[in-house]
């Protein structure tokens, strides 16, 4: 079927993409450059920016709590991701069922803490795990079990936010999953069922295979969110400096030197070095996709 | 050959787009129907000027204040804007200096000394015979000067007091505090109101708190401590003085348990305990006042602080400032003279508390049940807010942080010098 | 035999949902329960669960009448349904292209893309601001909407999509004489059905909630969103509670309400008979 469409295909391409690719490209990766060149000078906002070399670079290699910073952005990550996208995968098998009650109603209620402004489910959860009048300690006191201060404690609030993260995100994902299951035909599970297959065996061999695109696009998207982990430090560090400073992430700490100590160009540089990390990261998944996803 | 057969759901699907794509238009061009409309407000008769800043509490009185204004001023329009004070000054810095923010706008103490040297901000002394800042005490202004000429009017200010919960002194059969209470008598206060149930404190007596405004700076200055050296280009709190007040208050939370951990404390704020009857005193800023007044009625008293060699309280106070890039300076002049006029204080005071000269009586008159006379004395020995000379924004900031992790110990160690090393360093970079 | 298997994983699962959905339930539930409260109440220690009157409005009175919630509404209204279609149809357009299209340098320009993820938003605030400015849409609806509407999200997400159809149909098409948007409008769009209501219903809500782009681009209290008005609640020494969380429940009404409606047009799958390979 060997094409003479190949010039005009090309057009076409071209013309689809350029509203998407030159948006992006104006509004998101313009503005990249222009941090690029803001990470080799020093700017506070309200004078202009100094041009002062690799300085910036030099001192982030040399900064422990860089190091510290990656060190916890990939914490999240390796926890949250798995756990993230394989609940998700959990939860959109069981609603995939045909003759599940109430399927609506579940895919609305998971999905609904997505909904929230996270701003407010940062607050809600901090009174939830409130030392004093939380709702979880609160049913510690009736279990006798001993009362926990969670912000008071690195290890503690990791768990908190690892927690909120799943709890506002699956959702999310569930949706997403449950939309590619859905485009699974049932005439494979029908085959399979008069083959005497088990639902492990449909799992396997059907539903994760078909399942891989968007199960792909959670992995990559779930991975950039995690490396972004920004509102929960900022909002469940709030209390405890010393746990702050024991958990802060990457995005956390461009955030922090840019906008609370005014050293734009200084975060720039740590932008840069951040998107690239995830970058490599993502290029690395997308040439690795060819071993795991299937097209039809 | 192939067949596909699709089920009729689809086909809704398609009308359903083709409805959305219509709304969208509609909206497009609702939306462009208001893009335009607020380009239209410069006409060549009215002058708008824009006026930011960051707390709702004020929008009933400053809409009452703009009404005043345009009605004596024909020609001249103000469209006030109030911004989320989490990202005020983020939005600020962006706007200013490209000549789109506001036209007037609030600044406070540590961002004056950021925006003051850069040339973005107007210079007010030109106009000071419309503006006459002998109304107001000069400390109020001397945080917006730079090369010795002011560039912002003040607005309200605040000051650091006592508040207590009377009903927990008459249960302990105590005396309420008053201006001759000194540090032995607040401890011993606290000793009485702390009341613990089975292990667990169930009442506090004080709270002990290492801020730098409404807690530990107060107490270090009492004790004839210092803050910042004259010039604010050096941090000087690791004295012998500065020590023992630091060590005096941990040990109220440590030593004795009268008050609550720092971490306990910021978990569940300051004003939430006080409020909420888990405490018997705490020391917080005179802004607050309205907030308990309203919460805890008649069980609300104030004193001043207790004093120790001599008497201290950290003031803070906003001011208005206008931009140097302004396109109407003359109508922007004509706004911060009714701003800065007795007119203005008056109707701020039911508010907030006016810097204006006797402004303060005003605002306190609703409260006259209370001791508001202290707040008023607070002028008499006020200190401003330790702020440094050079960025001091973010030195604000790291200040508190590193206070912070120090009175997350029981025991102060080398814990002030620390703070003073790493302020230091951060100054001289 | 199959009955069995079908009764016995279908209670497993709902077991494990039901359970999952108290889980998601709890923090509405409170939010909900907390708008009837008096500031008093929200802030008392040991916390009060139950607010003593359910007919308490003042805080819903206080959030439309004074603080005049309803034209915020408006502005997220039109700023979602300006952002949300454009995306979907764009996004779509390009993913066909990424998908279905070979064409020099594809695998580039989609990688490049991906980037404008990666960058923290506080970083290219600032460009970005400039660029509103030259562009002449500051302080318009415009401003939020247009850069809004290029999405990386929905297009991978629509190429994943659009990648697992298959060929076949192009083909078929092709021959019947279709052109590329015909193939892509008439026949590959509409099978997507529940990836794009999925991923509509993802950008609804994410411009729905976005706070930081358009408090950067809009000066004007009249056009503000619904998150800025928000974070107007949050002062700078208190914060008034009960409102702040009856702000949630009328913010967060919309979306809900708009995807429990979205629910009946997820197709439980698509009938797809007599294909032959």
């Amino acid at each position: 079927m060997q094409l003479q469409r190949k010039h005009t295909d090309w057009m076409w391409a071209y013309l689809f993409i350029a509203p998407t690719v030159l948006g992006l490209y104006i509004f998101f990766i313009y503005p990249m450059v222009h941090s690029v060149f803001i990470s080799f000078t020093k700017w506070n906002h309200l004078s202009s920016p100094q041009f002062i070399g690799l300085e910036n670079y030099q001192r982030l290699f040399a900064d422990p709590t860089i190091f510290l910073e990656f060190k916890n952005t990939m914490f999240f990550v390796l926890v949250s991701v798995p756990l993230t996208v394989g609940i998700s995968l959990f939860l959109a098998n069981a609603l995939n069922k045909k003759h599940l009650l109430g399927k609506g109603t579940f895919r609305t209620i998971f999905f609904l803490p997505y909904v929230i402004l996270p701003v407010i489910t940062a607050q809600i959860f901090m009174i939830v795990f409130n030392s004093r009048y939380g709702l979880i300690n609160g049913l510690f006191k009736l279990m006798n079990l001993p009362q926990i201060a969670w912000f008071s404690n690195a290890l503690l609030t990791r768990f908190v936010i690892v927690l909120v993260t799943l709890w506002a995100s699956i959702g999310y994902f569930t949706v997403i999953l449950l939309a590619g299951l859905q485009n699974i035909s049932t005439q494979y599970y029908e085959a399979c069922d008069i083959d005497g297959g088990s639902w492990w065996v449909k799992f396997i061999h059907i539903t994760f295979p078909l399942v891989t695109p968007q199960l792909f696009f959670c992995l990559v998207l779930s991975i950039i969110n995690s490396f972004k982990m920004f509102d929960y430090i900022f909002v469940f560090g709030k209390s405890n400096v010393i746990v702050r400073e024991n958990i802060r992430t990457m995005a956390f700490g461009i955030y922090e030197r840019g906008f609370t100590y005014l050293e734009m160009g200084y975060a720039s540089a740590e932008a840069i070095i951040f998107s690239v990390i995830v970058l490599t990261i993502t290029i690395l998944q997308n040439v690795g996709q060819k071993h795991w996803v299937h097209y039809s | 050959m192939i067949r596909i057969e699709i089920i009729q759901e689809d086909c809704m699907k398609k009308d359903l787009k083709t409805v959305l794509v219509a709304l969208l238009l509609i909206a497009l061009s609702i939306n462009g129907l208001f893009a335009a409309g607020s380009t239209e407000a410069q006409t060549q008769e009215t002058k708008t000027i824009n006026f930011w800043y960051w707390d709702q509490n004020g929008e009933e009185v400053y809409k009452q204040m703009i009404a005043e204004f345009e009605a004596q001023n024909a020609g001249i329009k103000v469209n006030m804007s109030i911004m989320p004070w989490s990202d005020y000054w983020t939005k600020l810095q962006m706007a200013l200096p490209t000549g789109t923010g506001p036209d007037i706008f609030w600044l406070n103490h540590p961002n004056a000394v950021s925006y003051l040297p850069t040339g973005l901000v107007m210079n007010l002394e030109p106009y000071k015979d419309q503006l006459k800042f002998e109304n107001f005490n000069s400390i109020y202004y001397e945080p917006f000067m730079h090369n010795n000429d002011r560039y912002g009017v003040p607005i309200f200010f605040d000051s650091v007091i006592l508040y207590y919960n009377k009903a927990m002194f008459d249960k302990a059969n105590l005396s309420y505090p008053d201006e001759s209470w000194t540090w032995d008598d607040y401890f011993n206060a606290s000793a009485k109101l702390t009341i613990k149930d089975k292990g667990t404190t169930i009442q506090y007596g004080t709270i002990a708190d290492p801020d730098m405004q409404s807690g530990a700076s107060n107490f270090i200055l009492q004790n004839g401590g210092t803050l910042y050296s004259e010039d604010r280009m050096e941090l000087v709190i690791n004295t012998e003085e500065g020590r023992e007040a630091s060590q005096f208050l941990l040990d109220l939370i440590y030593k004795y348990g009268y008050s609550p951990k720092v971490s306990e404390m910021r978990e569940i704020t300051k004003a939430t305990m006080f409020q909420s009857g888990m405490v018997a005193m705490v020391t917080s800023h005179t802004g607050i006042l309205k907030q308990f007044a309203e919460i805890l009625g008649p069980d609300l008293g104030i004193a001043p602080l207790p004093m120790q060699k001599q008497r201290a309280s950290i003031y803070h106070n906003l001011g208005y400032v206008a931009s140097a890039k302004t396109k109407y300076p003359e109508e922007v002049v004509k706004f911060m003279t009714y701003l800065a006029s007795e007119r203005h204080a008056t109707l701020l005071s039911s508010v907030w508390a006016p810097c204006y000269k006797g402004g303060a009586e005003l605002f306190f008159k609703e409260y006259s049940h209370l001791d508001t006379k202290y707040i008023v004395d607070t002028v008499n020995y006020g200190y401003p807010l330790p702020i440094s000379g050079k960025n001091a924004g973010p030195l604000y900031t790291l200040l508190n942080n590193e206070m912070d992790k120090v009175f997350m110990q029981p025991t102060l160690g080398n814990g002030l010098a620390e703070v003073e090393r790493i302020i230091n360093a951060e100054i001289n970079k | 035999m199959k009955n069995r298997y079908f009764k016995k994983g279908i209670s497993v699962s709902f077991f494990f949902l039901f359970l999952f959905s108290l889980i998601a339930l709890v923090p509405f539930f409170w939010i909900v329960v907390s708008s009837f409260k008096t500031y008093r109440e929200t802030v008392q220690i040991p916390v009060v669960f139950f607010p003593e009157s359910f007919t308490y409005f003042e805080n819903y009175k206080e959030l439309f009448g004074r603080l005049n919630f309803l034209s915020y509404y408006k502005n997220n209204i039109i700023n979602t349904i300006g952002i949300t279609f454009p995306q979907l149809f764009l996004s779509s357009l390009a993913a066909y292209a990424f998908a279905r299209i070979k064409f020099p340098f594809k695998n580039v320009i989609f990688v490049s893309l991906l980037l404008a993820l990666m960058i923290p938003i506080q970083m290219i605030l600032m460009p970005r601001y400039k660029l509103i400015l030259d562009l002449g849409l500051f302080d318009s609806y415009l401003g939020i909407i247009i850069p809004s509407i290029p999405s990386v999200t929905t297009t991978f997400y629509m190429r994943q999509q659009i990648m697992s159809l298959p060929r076949s149909l192009d083909e078929s098409a092709y021959l019947d004489g279709a052109g590329h948007f015909r193939i892509f409008y008439s026949i590959l769009l509409p099978l997507c059905h529940s990836a794009l209501l999925a991923t509509g219903i993802m950008c609804l809500v994410f411009s729905w909630n976005d706070f930081l782009w358009p408090l950067v681009v809009i000066n004007s209290t009249e056009k503000y969103t619904l998150s800025i008005a928000v974070a107007n609640l949050q002062g700078q020494h208190l914060t008034k509670d009960n409102l702040l969380l009856t702000a949630a429940v009328v913010v967060s009404l919309p979306m809900v309400v708009v995807f429990i409606i979205s629910q009946r047009y997820f197709i439980e799958g698509i009938a797809l008979s007599g294909i032959k390979e």
